[in-house]
């Protein structure tokens, strides 16, 4: 699923690229996407955020998935 | 009396002022201006010879015609006119001269037409030097947008080459041609006409036509750079313009050398006295001189193939239309160009057309934008995860999730777990990332304890919970969760009574504590 979100946010960073905040964002989603077990380090908030700046259709239903008990052990 | 650029009339006071002291003016409109007249001046035109011949000579000569209050050889007072614009003040007051006294006058009158003067030497050549070349052009050729007002049109709306010419080029041939010749002086045109070379002067740009055709860098052979450095410096820049292409090289120049404000004592005058030291400067060996960096700037424009004019002080660069002034650095002038928005400091554009100007303030906006953009984007990507979310949450709009909402997703996540694997520690991850302090601090705690059965201990995670307060703990809910086997919820009461039996008990050295059976009420 990371892996899917990093191609979103590739696509973004090109989609954004004349658009300055948006871009800034974006940019800042790619650094944190390399981050291992990202999601499990910024509170729900924050997650539920940059999914929706990744304009994902039901940013909630990604976000639980990401921090389900199956993602986490076999992250 | 006549000098080289016009024929002059010398008046005394009386004659003078007879003339323009008239109250009959009139203006007539030529060419590019309104000019005032008197009907005595016309009058006089058509009867004294002094003054017809005059114009005639002026005309022929294709200068202006002034008119001079000469006292003991002190010139009082003068007008100057166009021999064009006096046969066109002439023409408005035709009626008040009889057919004898218009007869002379009809010969200068066809003078001023200017087709019919084109026609008469259409295929006559208009020899022109243009960037190093020369070309014979027809006059028919030259002043196609003289001759025609569709012309005008068809030249405006079409792309590339016009009679074989880049449209800059054609209007430099169109301009030399009528300050040459001074149509404007001795024809005259129709108003939309004039309009419409008065737009082409200022839609392109002729200035830079003719100018730096050969590079003038009197240091050309003693200077040499080091290799390496000069691709360091001219490398990234393949998809830009020209003109970015060489902005771009001297703000890296610019940000990379330093100038050295040891230069005023001995040691370093002897170490920047020469040109040999130039070939060591590299980004580590940055310290410069003004000539220093003159120099460098100029090797490196030359790899280039732009055609400029070196100074110590700075460079003048032509680039297509352009004409640029690129400032050499000094103690006064050493600034990083990208933070303190001086780029336009450093470079000048030397052009005096509005359009040129305004085109080459987009060029630097859009280079500096691009430039902080890349330093942000390098910066971004290269921030601490901390600082990172930090400046997230600072730039995006804020998210407000409610702490039910939230406490039923964790209720539904638990729920999932299928193993006893790291499932304690699941539960706190959970915790860390769904709860913030003032969620634990009101309405969510947990807690940690050994839960006894059949002589196996096990850890259990006790979940206090009460939406409104859990300090008001006897309506506080409790939710002993030993994953994956079991979850079940207990009131005060009811959970007390489990430690009291012994089934369960706080972890020895443990901080945790579960709120309304606190370790000193059971222990």
């Amino acid at each position: 699923m990371l892996e899917e979100l990093r191609a979103i946010n590739d696509d973004l960073i090109i989609k954004y690229k004349n658009e300055h905040n948006k871009l800034e964002r974006q940019l800042m989603i790619s650094n944190f996407l390399k981050q291992d077990r990202c999601f499990f380090k910024v509170s729900m908030e924050v997650a539920v955020s940059i999914l929706r700046d990744l304009e994902i259709s039901d940013p909630m239903e990604t976000y639980l998935n990401l921090v389900s008990y199956k993602s986490y052990i076999n992250w | 009396m006549d000098s080289f650029d016009e024929v002059i009339i010398s008046l005394n006071q009386d004659e003078y002022n007879a003339l323009f002291l008239d109250n009959n003016h009139f203006k007539i409109n030529v060419n590019f201006e309104k000019v005032v007249f008197t009907n005595k001046l016309v009058d006089e035109f058509m009867k004294n010879d002094l003054f017809l011949e005059s114009l005639k000579e002026a005309l022929k000569k294709r200068v202006n015609l002034t008119i001079m209050l000469n006292q003991n050889d002190e010139i009082l007072a003068k007008k100057t006119y166009s021999p064009v614009s006096i046969i066109l003040a002439i023409q408005t007051k035709e009626d008040l001269f009889d057919n004898e006294s218009l007869r002379d006058f009809k010969v200068l009158s066809s003078k001023i037409d200017f087709k019919n003067y084109i026609n008469k030497n259409k295929n006559k050549l208009f020899n022109i030097d243009i960037d190093g070349k020369n070309y014979d052009i027809t006059y028919e050729k030259a002043t196609s947008l003289l001759l025609s007002i569709p012309e005008y049109s068809h030249f405006i709306n079409i792309k590339g080459k016009y009679k074989k010419f880049s449209k800059e080029k054609y209007v430099y041939i169109l301009k030399t041609f009528a300050v040459s010749k001074k149509v404007f002086l001795i024809f005259k045109f129709e108003n939309e006409i004039i309009e419409n070379y008065k737009n082409l002067i200022q839609l392109y740009d002729t200035e830079a036509i003719n100018q730096f055709i050969e590079t003038t860098f009197k240091y050309s052979d003693k200077v040499e750079i080091n290799e390496n450095f000069k691709s360091f410096i001219i490398s990234d820049y393949d998809n830009v313009s020209r003109i970015e292409k060489a902005i771009l090289i001297y703000i890296k120049l610019f940000n990379i050398l330093k100038y050295d404000y040891e230069f005023i004592d001995d040691i370093s005058i002897k170490k920047h006295k020469d040109f040999s030291r130039i070939v060591e400067i590299t980004e580590k060996n940055n310290k410069v001189v003004t000539y220093e960096f003159s120099c460098l700037l100029a090797k490196i424009f030359e790899t280039l193939n732009l055609k400029f004019t070196y100074n110590d002080n700075y460079i003048i660069v032509r680039i297509n239309k352009f004409l640029l002034k690129f400032k050499s650095i000094n103690e006064e002038f050493n600034i990083d160009l990208l933070n303190s928005l001086s780029l336009l400091k450093g470079i000048n554009i030397l052009n005096s057309n509005k359009n040129t100007c305004s085109e080459f303030e987009k060029i630097i906006s859009s280079i500096y934008n691009k430039l902080h953009e890349e330093k942000i984007e390098s910066a971004i990507l290269k921030m601490p995860f901390n600082e990172l979310i930090n400046l997230y949450k600072i730039s995006s709009s804020k998210i407000n999730i409610l702490f039910q909402e939230k406490f039923n997703c964790f209720l539904k996540l638990i729920s999932e777990v299928t193993k006893e694997e790291e499932a304690i520690g699941y539960i706190y991850e959970l915790k860390n990332i769904f709860f913030k302090d003032e969620d634990l601090n009101a309405n969510i705690s947990f807690a940690t304890v050994i839960e006894k059965e059949h002589n196996l201990s096990t850890a259990m995670v006790i979940i206090t919970t009460n939406p409104i307060n859990i300090n008001l703990y006897n309506s506080n809910k409790y939710i002993c969760y030993n994953p994956p086997k079991s979850i079940r919820i207990y009131n005060l009461t009811e959970l007390r009574q489990e430690f009291f039996n012994g089934r369960l008990k706080y972890i020895k050295g443990s901080k945790d504590n579960i709120i309304g059976l606190e370790k000193s009420s059971i222990c």
